[in-house]
């Protein structure tokens, strides 16, 4: 059994959705697969017109090749693995529900938006509204686990509500607006209007400036922490940026609607 | 049948369909880990009295568990999930949550889930949080020493408990080097536990008793007072039985069990001493598992 591997056969001008994927564990055979019609401009096509395919798990797919005008990878999809080498364009793993999705470049905005579970590693950046509220959704993150190793774009992790999020890169401007709960690792700098209306949720940051309304927890020992980051790493596979760092804990808000808490690391 | 110089009696051992549940406790370092694994399997021998059935596993080392520290992995068994589910809500809230340093994770993954710390995170008044990682959840609770770690299901599988065999020996001193060496045996074998005191008992019991009330009393057939005033199962030279009980997640856990510590006692110096390897049963029709001593020890 050998990855299905997909590559644009010609250059392409127009827009193409890849949602088509997230169905392709559905199909008996690669034969049925492959005659799947997708839309491409204002025709219809078969996947094979369009795309060279070899191997033939349908469960784990592969992109070679991928441009900034495939849309819509990963969208809703169920119990797939699916890696992706190349710049990709809008709505990467939004609403996901299970599975992985590995990026090998960077991607276009409303990434990870509404995602409702499964794993997401982006191993480039990612662009504004990443993880935040689909247009037809009032929620963000609803639940899962993603990885960016480059920076994030403005307006992201709106109204998270629950999720594992790190971020090895800097985070631009009004990120984690009105964010409901979840787990935040920002490795890099934030930008400005970080978490207004927050409401709860952990944050684990290096900027100061962020807990100017907040008072510091005594220097207690939290179980938690050694463990957080030991399943992390274990879902990652790869150190966590946090791990022999000095964190201070910040809880308790001027806004007492706001629970949320600060771990504060120095870089 | 005679194994390497000890006489195995042609009986077996009557075990009955239990459910399990595996929970892992860790502290700061294994002596505090110990603590809360000895106050949590504490009056957890046998189900007539106790609700459960609970042993440590095994100990785990840093790397085998959930938060990377010291640790123990600890089996408990029930006849019913009620039972189950209060016990360990009960156990936990005691013997864990009261216990400096300690976190408790689920042991064991299923479909059947059961509360583990679901319950107990009202005690953080609302200051309580929860953080779900995949798809897993766990509650913060604020303690005095910080906070309690504890994972809000644990898995409940089906499992047998009862499995046992009787040591018969010439004298009590030889009867218990005799059990001790082969509780030493299986102490870190997997999926089993042995939850009586030491491992070991002394107290063998029958179905039913002369007195209306109570629902099982002393095995006189092995007892060697009685010997001469009842229908007794000891050859003469008996004067001390004992025996081991062994609850496991599968048969063939404790199938093993019982054989490795059949074997440790017969390569100890002891084995002079035993008169016979015997086992505990009903009869055959209470238990719907049947260990029989001769087809484990081929």
């Amino acid at each position: 059994m050998k990855p299905l591997t997909l590559k644009l056969k010609q250059k392409i001008t127009y827009r193409i959705d890849m949602s088509f994927l997230s169905d392709a564990y559905k199909y008996k055979s690669i034969k049925h697969f492959m005659s799947k019609k997708i839309i491409y401009g204002n025709q219809e096509f078969k996947v094979s017109e369009l795309f060279s395919v070899t191997g033939n798990q349908l469960n784990n797919i592969v992109i070679k090749s991928a441009i900034p005008l495939m849309d819509n990878i990963g969208y809703k999809q169920q119990g797939i693995r699916m890696n992706v080498y190349g710049n990709i364009g809008y709505s990467f793993g939004k609403q996901m529900v299970s599975g992985s999705l590995v990026l090998h470049g960077n991607a276009l905005d409303y990434a990870a938006s509404g995602m409702k579970g499964g794993k997401i590693f982006i191993y480039g950046n990612a662009g504004d509204y990443f993880g935040a509220k689909p247009n037809a959704g009032n929620e963000g993150i609803l639940d899962g686990f993603i990885y960016v190793k480059g920076n994030v774009g403005n307006d992201s992790f709106q109204r998270v509500r629950r999720g594992n999020i790190i971020i090895d890169g800097n985070i631009g401007n009004d990120a984690c607006r009105e964010m409901i709960s979840g787990s935040i690792l920002i490795k890099g700098s934030i930008g400005n209007s970080f978490g207004i209306d927050i409401k709860r949720g952990s944050i684990f940051i290096k900027d100061r400036k962020l807990t100017r309304d907040y008072t510091q927890s005594n220097d207690a020992e939290y179980n938690f922490i050694k463990f957080y980051l030991t399943q992390l790493k274990s879902i990652l596979k790869k150190k966590i940026f946090l791990e022999k760092k000095k964190l201070k804990r910040y809880y308790g808000n001027k806004d007492k609607n706001n629970l949320s808490e600060i771990f504060l690391f120095t870089a | 049948m005679i194994y390497k110089g000890i006489k195995i009696e042609n009986t077996f051992a009557e075990a009955f369909n239990m459910k399990a549940s595996r929970i892992i406790v860790t502290a700061d370092n294994a002596k505090w880990a110990k603590h809360a694994c000895d106050s949590f399997t504490g009056f957890a021998t046998s189900v007539i009295a106790c609700g459960v059935e609970a042993g440590i596993e095994t100990e785990l080392k840093q790397s085998e568990t959930p938060d990377n520290r010291p640790g123990y992995s600890i089996l408990v068994f029930s006849m019913s999930r009620s039972q189950l589910e209060k016990q360990l809500e009960t156990r936990v809230g005691q013997c864990i949550l009261t216990c400096p340093t300690t976190a408790v994770f689920s042991g064991m993954s299923g479909e059947d889930m059961i509360p583990l710390g679901k319950n107990l995170r009202y005690f953080g008044d609302g200051y309580q949080i929860s953080k779900k990682i995949l798809n897993k959840r766990f509650w913060r609770v604020p303690v005095m020493d910080g906070e309690f770690l504890c994972e809000e299901t644990t898995a409940r599988v089906p499992a047998i408990g009862g499995g046992n065999f009787l040591v018969l020996s010439k004298n009590r001193e030889s009867c218990l080097k005799a059990c001790e060496i082969a509780v030493n045996e299986i102490k870190n074998h997997p999926n089993i536990i042995t939850p009586f005191p030491g491992g070991v008992v002394r107290s063998g019991s029958k179905v039913g008793s002369k007195y209306k009330a109570l629902i099982a009393s002393t095995n006189d057939a092995f007892c060697p007072t009685l010997k001469s005033i009842t229908k007794s199962d000891l050859p003469k030279s008996v004067s001390c039985v004992m025996e081991i009980v062994i609850n496991g997640l599968t048969s063939d856990d404790i199938s093993a069990a019982i054989c490795k510590s059949i074997k440790a006692i017969s390569q100890s110096k002891i084995k002079k001493d035993i008169i016979t390897i015997s086992a505990g049963n009903y009869g055959g029709k209470l238990g719907q598992h049947h260990f029989h001593l001769r087809k484990i020890m081929k």
